[in-house]
């Protein structure tokens, strides 16, 4: 697996979900809900990639 | 006590995120389906040993087609670490595929879209089908999966 930095890649993004390229350098579209990021992928043509949600601070989050 | 044959690992690097670039953190992608619908692009999970249970986010759940309204009302979920929480466990288990490595898990969706993460794997997924090696120090994790039953 190749060594990824997300800080950097998401760095402009605070909320809502994005799509982070195949070679994870880049977020290639966003989106305030899930719904719409899916219509802008698949206006895009279905580009390969991985989804994620955008967050301010991810270091709140403790286990379940 | 019998040997569980282990499948060749595979090295998966932590991930640094926005703020605190320095904590980076056990992500992996997945690729998830229920039913006819599969989700277009593979989706970043946490893998939390902390976490009892493994949980979708509640946009990740409906994008699948789950309609939670035919679930019912959320149910109370008592206190976590986090606070209080309400959730709907989903009836049925999702297809997932975890780097060529296939499963049906059980999630449970949590009343929450603030949630930070779209899917959380925990101790009733992930764990009870791999080995995993957590080696932080190194900046990567290790998994190695069931071969008996995968």
């Amino acid at each position: 697996m190749k060594q990824t930095n997300l800080a950097m890649i998401l760095k402009n993004y605070t909320s809502g979900w994005v799509s982070i390229s195949k070679d994870y350098k880049k977020v290639i579209a966003s989106g305030r809900t899930l719904k719409s990021l899916l219509q802008k992928l698949e206006k895009m043509g279905k580009p390969g990639g991985y989804l994620m949600k955008a967050a301010k601070d991810y270091s709140g989050y403790v286990g379940v | 006590m019998s040997i569980v044959e282990l499948a060749p690992l595979i090295k998966v690097w932590y991930k640094p995120l926005p703020k605190f670039p320095k904590i980076p953190w056990p992500i992996i992608d997945i690729k998830l389906a229920y039913k006819n619908k599969t989700l277009p692009q593979p989706v970043f999970s946490l893998v939390d040993s902390g976490a009892n249970f493994s949980i979708l986010h509640i946009e990740i759940a409906e994008a699948l087609g789950l309609d939670l309204k035919k679930l019912g009302g959320p149910k109370p979920g008592g206190t976590s670490v986090s606070g209080f929480y309400k959730f709907w466990e989903l009836p049925e288990p999702l297809d997932i595929n975890i780097y060529g490595f296939s499963f049906n898990f059980k999630f449970t969706v949590i009343d929450n879209p603030g949630l930070i993460w779209p899917c959380i794997l925990g101790e009733n997924t992930i764990f009870e089908v791999a080995r995993l090696d957590f080696r932080k120090f190194k900046g990567f994790f290790e998994i190695l999966f069931r071969q008996d039953i995968n």
